[in-house]
């Protein structure tokens, strides 16, 4: 399969051809559909991050796509051949053809959901989760965000709204208070570039009295923001857009009144969570997903302008016209591809196989419903049918 | 029930304005708001507190002119309106953070900040009882309540840093302390510190990183501030904490890293004797209490230079503030 591969922490990424990865139990072999470039994504890239992934790796944390081989196991059954978007922090990631996801963290995508849109199912909508946990943890009735009119800051102005806590956006122009007026309907906006932006901050916060800041620029201005906020105020840094370290925290602020910094990270956050906390929070994800929180498309790029993307993303960052999209799926392919990739896929289909037989007991035990049409949807894809054969057989009992 | 003359007025050493000298003025005796107890003060040490306090450089904006002085020992003379838990004649260490603090013959303070003494410490040891080894006492309950076995101190050479050095081993944690003089060295060292770093040696940050992994030193007391906050910080391990207690830089913090607070778990609080809500209260836990008076008679005692009385106080703290790793001065008010 083609895709982006980066060796080492500090290596730029390359696209590379390797063989298509083989999945374990409770792993999902996806074809890729679609894959957001996130802030996080960048910062990846750039070495600027830590996850999960060990290198070397295919990087990219979320997507769109369908399962074409499941790894067996209870919770897998009946996945394959779905249409799904999904958080991985696998090896493989996103950024290829095909990548590999856990079951839990992966929703199905109803017929009138289009991949595209699903794409960014998880990213954000999973940090204003967290957040929201944050909030929730520490009793606060309203938060200061920075940046507000980024796609999570939108989405945390919705999802905030709905629990009853007040976000005041902290943005860097005139155009984003407009955006977030007309896209979240909310006046609590100031512009960090105003001269009198600390007088009129403080007077927001006198009203409505924000007890997290959720700052995802750091610098000098992250002092001078807490400086303004009420007694035990926590500051929670969460991105880092301009610098890498905070300052301007006065000593006051922490011994007197008692404020705190710390960080919030996805990956961390989801490591601390139970089986049962992840079914709860893939919940909350599926209605999000259900719920008219469409987000915008500013721009698609296959996966060989990968470079170009990153450019793109960059230079209209801070234009909040959405998402910048790189499309995984293959158009046509010559003959010796198909050939490979069916061998590829078949050496995996064994490996499954033989996880399959020894569950033989296990599933003659299921009820007869249970079994659903493992036929591949996407034919159009140009896979081939012969392709298509050999998945269908394999999961057909 | 014992009952003491109370003057009209008495002598005090008063602050008209940050940064000046205290003045020596006759003031009249205050009455007592409810909660409030009178304490004839036999003696009140000198600590960097009072005198960051006395250069306005303290979190704890006072109206002046006042009295300053935040500790002190003394006999309790007069009750103000519905104080039950102690009694006119109690010998106590206290803390005041009223107008009328200890530099002065008398003191105002609320009766929830006063410890009893037991009738064999002396006014001397007794004087510092509670800035120094309340804050060490509950540095070590903070210590295990965050797991940690072991922590990093900063400014380690002072009376506190001495008195927690001793403490802390003797409580089986391992303290990595931080100082910026050779002497400061060899002074810990005396007190029997295992771990000496000093900060202005060229090898420092990587002697800490090592060090600190090898102890997994997961809690950082800090009492001087400034980016040196976040540079140590960014040498311990995962899940770090560090406490903010003093501001010897008299700069805001900075440096904390988002590689630190984002994918190392690294969180940044205060901790202030004066908002320390704890349950382990040595004020209102007889226990602890009583702990807290053995420790006075040996781990946690402090040593005094030099006594003055209240006339040569701006002498006294001239020297004092000179050099602040030597021993600490005493004040007696009533002498």
């Amino acid at each position: 399969m083609n895709c982006l591969w980066k060796e080492s922490k500090d290596a730029k990424p390359q696209m590379i051809s390797i063989p298509i990865p083989k999945v374990e139990e409770g792993q999902l072999l996806i074809r890729m559909d679609y894959a957001p470039i996130n802030p996080s994504d960048i910062k990846f890239i750039l070495g600027q991050s830590q996850s999960n992934k060990q290198y070397p790796c295919v990087p990219g944390f979320e997507g769109s796509g369908t399962v074409v081989l499941t790894g067996g196991g209870m919770a897998n059954w009946g996945m394959s051949g779905k249409r799904v978007a999904f958080y991985t922090d696998n090896k493989y990631g996103t950024y290829g053809e095909y990548c590999i996801a856990d079951r839990n963290l992966c929703i199905e995508l109803d017929d009138d959901i289009q991949s595209n849109n699903a794409a960014c199912s998880f990213v954000n909508p999973l940090s204003v989760i967290g957040m929201l946990d944050l909030c929730k943890k520490n009793n606060v009735r309203a938060v200061i965000n920075n940046s507000g009119a980024s796609q999570l800051g939108i989405m945390m102005n919705r999802l905030f709204q709905e629990q009853n806590i007040k976000v005041i956006n902290i943005v860097s122009s005139e155009e984003q208070i407009n955006q977030l007026r007309y896209e979240c309907e909310t006046e609590l906006s100031i512009n960090q570039n105003d001269s009198d932006f600390l007088k009129q901050l403080k007077i927001m916060c006198q009203v409505i009295q924000p007890s997290i800041y959720f700052d995802a620029v750091g610098g000098q201005q992250s002092g001078q923001v807490l400086n303004i906020m009420p007694q035990s105020s926590i500051l929670i840094m969460y991105g880092t857009l301009d610098s890498c370290q905070i300052g301007g925290i006065q000593a006051n602020d922490i011994l007197r009144d008692r404020k705190s910094i710390q960080g919030f990270f996805l990956n961390v956050w989801l490591k601390e969570k139970n089986k049962i906390e992840l079914m709860m929070i893939l919940k909350k994800i599926k209605n999000f997903v259900k719920s008219s929180l469409k987000t915008k498309i500013a721009k698609e790029f296959p996966l060989d302008q990968f470079q170009e993307a990153v450019d793109y993303y960059n230079t209209h960052m801070n234009m909040n016209e959405g998402i910048t999209l790189i499309c995984l799926k293959k158009k046509i392919q010559s003959k010796e591809e198909k050939i490979n990739q069916k061998q590829s896929l078949l050496s995996n289909e064994q490996q499954e196989q033989n996880q399959k037989q020894q569950q033989q007991y296990n599933e003659d035990q299921e009820s007869q419903e249970s079994q659903e049409s493992q036929e591949d949807n996407d034919s159009d894809l140009g896979f081939g049918e012969g392709l298509n054969d050999v998945l269908s057989s394999s999961e057909q009992k | 029930m014992e009952q003491f003359v109370i003057p009209k007025t008495f002598k005090a050493a008063q602050l008209v304005e940050y940064g000046k000298d205290f003045q020596i003025v006759e003031i009249e005796t205050p009455q007592l708001q409810e909660g409030q107890v009178l304490i004839k003060v036999e003696a009140a040490p000198v600590n960097p507190s009072d005198l960051l306090l006395k250069a306005g450089q303290y979190p704890a904006e006072k109206v002046l002119p006042a009295v300053l002085g935040l500790e002190g020992s003394g006999i309790v003379v007069q009750l103000g309106p519905n104080v039950q838990n102690v009694k006119v004649g109690t010998k106590v260490a206290f803390t005041a953070n009223s107008n009328y603090g200890s530099y002065g013959q008398y003191c105002v303070t609320f009766s929830q900040q006063v410890i009893p003494l037991d009738d064999d410490i002396s006014f001397e040891m007794g004087a510092s009882s509670i800035v120094n080894p309340v804050t060490v006492m509950l540095m070590l309950v903070e210590t295990q309540e965050l797991g940690a076995k072991a922590i990093v101190h900063t400014a380690a050479g002072s009376a506190l840093g001495r008195m927690l050095v001793r403490y802390f081993q003797d409580s089986g944690i391992d303290v990595i302390n931080v100082v910026r003089r050779q002497e400061q060295v060899e002074l810990l060292q005396k007190e029997g510190a295992k771990y000496v770093l000093n900060q202005t040696s060229e090898t420092f940050l990587k002697d800490l990183n090592a060090l600190a992994t090898q102890l997994n030193a997961t809690v950082f007391f800090d009492a001087i501030g400034g980016s040196l906050t976040g540079q140590i910080l960014s040498q311990l391990p995962n899940k770090s904490t560090a406490l903010v207690y003093g501001l010897l830089s008299g700069q805001p913090i900075s440096d904390v890293t988002a590689n630190d607070l984002l994918f190392k778990s690294k969180i940044v609080k205060g901790f202030w004797l004066a908002t320390s809500v704890h349950k382990y209260n040595p004020f209102a836990d007889l226990n602890v209490s009583k702990k807290l008076n053995e420790l006075l008679k040996t781990t946690l005692k402090t040593e005094y230079s030099n006594q003055y009385p209240l006339e040569q106080i701006n002498q006294g703290i001239q020297i004092y503030s000179q050099n602040q790793t030597q021993k600490k001065i005493l004040i007696r008010p009533n002498q």
